[in-house]
C-alpha cells in the first residue's frame, strides 16, 4: 500500500516535470516568457487603470496579487483540458491511473506559479517594508487554490477528451472570469447585489485572503476561505467520480 | 490450480465505429436531437476463454484485424471489456507498436525514466538497469539524443530493451519482432528464452514462422473476434494455415 502511494507520486512527479519541460522547451528563456506574460499584461492594465483606482491602497501590488492568483487558476485549467490528448501516447500503450496526467499538468503550472508568488512576497516586503508572520498562511491558501484548480481540471480534462471545442469555450469563460473577479477593482466599488454575485466566485476569496496577508499583514478572514473549500470539495468529488467513471474509455476516443 | 496467472471467461469487446472522432458540442447536440448516430457496432472479440499457467509462452495468431491487439489491450488494462471477466494474478508489461509510449521530444534517457515512472519503477532502480538497457539496445552513443532524431529501428530497439530489462511479471508482445533486423530478432528470441527461464509468462502475437515459436507451448487462434482454437501450438497452427490456405 505504502509502495503504491509512492509509485503514484512518482508518476505525478515525473509527468509534471516532463510537462513543464514540454511547455517551455526546457529552456531558461522559455521559462522567462511564462513569467514575462503576466508582467507585460500587468503593465498595460496598470497604465490604464492606475488613475481611476486611486481609492485602492497600493494599487500596483493589489492588482499584481489578483493577477498572479487568477493566472494560475486559468492557466492550469486551460492546460488540463488538452492534457489527456498531450499524453495520448501513454494512454494508448500503458495502463496507469489517468488522473495522474491531470494532476501533473496542474503541478507543472504550479512550478512557475510558486516562483511568481515568491517574487510577489519580495515585492511586497520591499514596498511595504514588513513581512508579517501570517505569511505562512499563504501555504494553506496555495494548497486550497491547488485543490480548487484540480477539481475543475479533472472535469475539464474529461470533457476535453469528448469534445473538440472545450478549449475554445473555456477560454471565453476564463476571460469572463477575469472580469468577474476583483483583480483590478475592489468589492467596495460595486452595488450590494453585484458584490454578492462576485462573492460567489471562489477565486474572489483566495485573492482577498492573499491581499490581507501580503498587504495588511493580517490573519485572513476564514469564512470566505471555508466557502471556497466547500466549493472546491464539491467540484473535486464530482470531477473525480466522473473522471474515474470514464477514464477507461479515453483510449477509444483519442487518436 | 494455483499456478494459473491468466484466466479469461467469455471476454468480449464491442467497438462503436464512427464515433472515435471527437465531436464539437454542436454536432453532438445535433446527433442527440435527430436520434441518429453515425456509428456501427463492431465486435472485435467474442467470448474468448482461455487460461495460461505461469512460465508458459503463448502465441496468439489470426489474420489482420482479428482482435489480437484488442485482447492484449484488455488484458493489460488499457481497454475495458464490454462483457466477460478476466483474472490476472501478476503485473503486466506490454510491448505494443513499438515506441508508442515514448515522447519524441525527449531524449532516450528521459523516455526510459518516464517509462519507468509510469510502471512504478523509481529513477534509482532504473539507474541500476540503465547500462543493461543501453547495451541491449546498442545505442550507447545516442542515449542523449532526442527520439525524434532516431530511426524507427532504433526506437524499437530502445523500447524492447527497456521493457525486457524492467520486466515485472507477465509480458504481452505485439508483433514487435518484425521491426528489427535478423540479428536483433535473434537477440530478442534469446532474451525471451532467458525471461522464460526466469519464470516469466509471455503472450505474443505473431504472423510469421519465427524461431521464437519453438518456445511456445500453446497457441490461441482468433478469427474475426471468435476463438477458433486454443491448444498445443502445432495443431492450432495447422488449423490456421489450412484456413488461410497457406502451403507450408
Amino acid at each position: 500500500m505504502v509502495k503504491s502511494i509512492k509509485q503514484y507520486w512518482l508518476m505525478i512527479w515525473e509527468l509534471s516535470f516532463s510537462d513543464f519541460r514540454l511547455r517551455d522547451q526546457g529552456t531558461i528563456l522559455g521559462f522567462l516568457w511564462t513569467l514575462l506574460y503576466p508582467l507585460l499584461f500587468f503593465c498595460v492594465l496598470y497604465t490604464i487603470f492606475a488613475d481611476w483606482m486611486k481609492t485602492i491602497k497600493d494599487f500596483p501590488l493589489y492588482m499584481l496579487i489578483g493577477m498572479v492568483q487568477w493566472n494560475f487558476f486559468s492557466g492550469a485549467t486551460t492546460a488540463a483540458i488538452s492534457s489527456i490528448m498531450r499524453y495520448s501516447n501513454f494512454v494508448k500503450s500503458i495502463a496507469f491511473p489517468k488522473e495522474c496526467i491531470v494532476y501533473a499538468s496542474v503541478i507543472a503550472v504550479l512550478y512557475s506559479h510558486s516562483l511568481e508568488l515568491l517574487m510577489l512576497i519580495i515585492f511586497c516586503a520591499i514596498v511595504k517594508g514588513f513581512i508579517s508572520v501570517n505569511i505562512f498562511f499563504l501555504i494553506p491558501i496555495l494548497l486550497l487554490t491547488l485543490y480548487l484548480t484540480i477539481g475543475f481540471s479533472l472535469l475539464l480534462a474529461l470533457i476535453g477528451v469528448y469534445f473538440l471545442d472545450m478549449s475554445r469555450i473555456w477560454s471565453i469563460i476564463t476571460t469572463m472570469g477575469f472580469f468577474l473577479t476583483p483583480i483590478f477593482y475592489s468589492l467596495d466599488m460595486l452595488s450590494p447585489f453585484k458584490r454578492n454575485v462576485i462573492l460567489l466566485n471562489p477565486m474572489t476569496h483566495i485573492i482577498k485572503a492573499t491581499r490581507e496577508i501580503l498587504l495588511d499583514g493580517k490573519f485572513p478572514e476564514l469564512n470566505g476561505l471555508l466557502y471556497t473549500f466547500i466549493f472546491a470539495t464539491i467540484f473535486f468529488i464530482i470531477g473525480y467520480i466522473l473522471f474515474k467513471k470514464f477514464e477507461g474509455y479515453f483510449v477509444e476516443k483519442i487518436q | 490450480m494455483s499456478n494459473i496467472v491468466i484466466q479469461t471467461n467469455n471476454l468480449s469487446k464491442r467497438f462503436k465505429i464512427g464515433t472515435k472522432e471527437r465531436l464539437t458540442f454542436f454536432t453532438s447536440l445535433r446527433y442527440k436531437l435527430s436520434g441518429e448516430y453515425p456509428e456501427t457496432d463492431l465486435w472485435a472479440l467474442k467470448n474468448i476463454s482461455f487460461s495460461v499457467k505461469k512460465g508458459e509462452m503463448i502465441a496468439v495468431i489470426g489474420h489482420n484485424g482479428a482482435g489480437k491487439t484488442t485482447l492484449f489491450r484488455i488484458l493489460s488494462g488499457i481497454l475495458k471489456q464490454t462483457s466477460g471477466t478476466y483474472n490476472i494474478t501478476e503485473k503486466v508489461s506490454c510491448m505494443f507498436e513499438l515506441g508508442l509510449g515514448f515522447n519524441l521530444r525527449f531524449t532516450a534517457i528521459e523516455n526510459v525514466y518516464l517509462y519507468g515512472a509510469l510502471h512504478g519503477i523509481s529513477r534509482k532502480e532504473i539507474d541500476k538497469k540503465m547500462d543493461a538497457i543501453v547495451e541491449f539496445a546498442e545505442l550507447d552513443k545516442f542515449m542523449g539524443a532526442k527520439l525524434g532524431e532516431y530511426s524507427s529501428g532504433m526506437i524499437s530497439r530502445l523500447a524492447f530493451a527497456t521493457v525486457i530489462q524492467t520486466l515485472q511479471g507477465i509480458i504481452l508482445v505485439d508483433e514487435v519482432l518484425s521491426v528489427g533486423d535478423i540479428g536483433f530478432q535473434k537477440k530478442c528470441a534469446k532474451a525471451f528464452e532467458k525471461v522464460l527461464n526466469e519464470g516469466h509468462t509471455i503472450l505474443f502475437i505473431s504472423h510469421g514462422i519465427g524461431e521464437e515459436k519453438r518456445l511456445c507451448t500453446n497457441a490461441l487462434y482468433i478469427d474475426h473476434g471468435n476463438q477458433m482454437a486454443f491448444g498445443p501450438i502445432k495443431e492450432v497452427e495447422d488449423m490456421y494455415y489450412e484456413k488461410m490456405k497457406i502451403q507450408r
